[in-house]
């Protein structure tokens, strides 16, 4: 399956943080969750709006032996926690330990026909962006100061909606307005695509995909803008640069 | 809960601002002013001071949102004893992965409350998945014994929808939802309250598989909707 479509990856995070996607589907999302900020950031909107609705769930107290239990488990250097007692509703599980024999037959066999023969699991682009050997698709762009030097990164996923904005260079924060990176396409009049932190990375929602953003888009510039919401590029531009299709 | 002494009073010892007092039973006014600083430290506060391992404002955090998420895992799990261990288990993930928490992921705002809510709802649920796993005949008589101290029966209870209501209400966004069929809030309750899956919710329902998945997807596309008029994440 290919997580490009926007609809679908709303509703693989709703129905995952509900808790009514499960099973293989849910370890595949979970997968997915780990490789993509934007899907981190939907799962969190997820969280925030579904959290509203526990807030009606009535409060209730737990047996006074509960906090000494996670007290003895946590007190101490951090990366030291105590051993954990299995709970005793686990209990059941052990009479079951030869039934996971045949489990762990059973994982193993599958394991063994995963290396063997991977493509029928997840696509050969997918094998080589988790082996390493490719970059996801993104949209990259490395801007420079007037002498050269490399002072930001932007970097987002081709179908995602997260871009990344990273200082890879030392810059000096202004005294008046902000750092505005705009998106300039080869056609059209450039637009402001989020602010430039002083120093560090940061992650912002763009209004669309990458895809549908930057397909168009051939430079990338940084200005310094006094205005609260700027339109249009009006401050000296302090850095520039390419921006690049990474597949 | 029992939380005694130096940690009901305040956080690390070695803070300055927070210093638990020497215990003098003639001074009870330093206690009660250590008490009132300590109330003054969000709950965002307290999980930054936990991931630094200041294991007293850990406990405070504990002190000051157990109740209501054990509220959340034993509306999941029923059984008492079951929920216990959840909360345990989710209170000492808390603590290793304190620093984990973010206040803000690219503009949206996390508040610690739905972080926490998140991580019981998401252990209540594995534990269901293994426990739905056993067979009825299986459950213990201590189970049943353990689910009826807790008085977790369904008359002593709201019910799923009965709580979606209530927190809709509490929401403002109760016309907005009210929109929605009642078959398509009763599903959507069933899946949030009690961690239902589409079967389970389907079986309780007496309806097909196909029509609550829809219901739910419905559901779910229309409280963002509505969620999004008051604000919340829009």
């Amino acid at each position: 399956m290919r997580y490009t479509d926007t609809k679908l990856l709303e509703h693989l995070a709703a129905s995952y943080v509900l808790g009514t996607l499960q099973g293989g589907a849910q370890r595949r999302f979970e997968r997915l969750r780990a490789d993509r900020v934007d899907v981190q950031m939907l799962v969190t909107q997820w969280e925030t709006r579904l959290g509203q609705l526990a807030l009606s769930i009535p409060a209730q107290a737990p047996s006074s032996d509960l906090w000494p239990a996670i007290a003895a488990r946590t007190q101490g250097p951090k990366g030291k926690l105590a051993p954990h007692t299995p709970p005793a509703w686990l209990g059941w599980l052990l009479p079951a330990g030869f039934g996971f024999g045949g489990l762990a037959v059973g994982v193993l066999a599958a394991s063994a026909v995963f290396f063997v023969a991977p493509t029928l699991f997840v696509s050969s682009e997918q094998i080589a962006m988790r082996s390493g050997e490719r970059l996801p698709p993104s949209y990259v762009g490395l801007l420079t100061d007037a002498a050269g030097n490399g002072k930001v990164l932007v970097s987002s996923l081709r179908h995602g909606k997260a871009m990344t904005v990273k200082i890879i260079g030392p810059i000096t924060a202004p005294p008046l307005g902000r750092f505005v990176l705009w998106a300039h396409p080869s056609e059209g009049v450039p637009f402001a695509v989020g602010t430039v932190p002083a120093k560090g990375s940061a992650v912002s929602t763009l209004p669309d995909t990458s895809e549908k953003l930057f397909s168009k888009v051939s430079k990338l510039t940084i200005t310094l803008e006094t205005e609260a919401t700027p339109t249009s590029p009006h401050g000296p531009v302090m850095f520039s640069g390419n921006c690049a299709k990474l597949w | 809960m029992d939380i005694r002494g130096d940690q009901a009073l305040g956080c690390a010892k070695n803070d300055k601002y927070y210093q638990t007092p020497t215990f003098m039973p003639w001074r009870p006014e330093i206690h009660i002013l250590a008490r009132m600083k300590l109330d003054t430290l969000s709950l965002q506060e307290l999980i930054g001071r936990a991931a630094q391992g200041d294991h007293p404002c850990f406990a405070q955090l504990y002190a000051r949102t157990h109740t209501h998420l054990f509220g959340v895992a034993i509306r999941i799990l029923g059984n008492g004893q079951a929920a216990e261990d959840v909360l345990q288990e989710a209170y000492v993930s808390i603590w290793k992965n304190a620093s984990g928490y973010r206040s803000d992921v690219g503009g949206q705002s996390i508040q610690p409350m739905t972080w926490l809510i998140a991580i019981v709802r998401n252990k209540a649920l594995d534990a269901l998945r293994v426990r739905t796993r056993r067979k009825e005949s299986e459950l213990s008589q201590d189970d049943a014994l353990a689910e009826e101290s807790m008085g977790t029966n369904a008359g002593a209870n709201p019910s799923a929808l009965q709580l979606l209501d209530q927190a809709t209400q509490a929401l403002h966004i109760e016309v907005c939802m009210s929109a929605l069929e009642g078959s398509y809030r009763q599903s959507l309750a069933l899946a949030y309250y009690q961690g239902l899956s589409h079967t389970e919710v389907a079986a309780q329902m007496g309806a097909p598989l196909g029509s609550v998945k829809a219901w739910i997807r419905r559901g779910l596309d229309k409280l963002k909707s509505c969620l999004a008029l008051q604000g919340v994440v829009a």
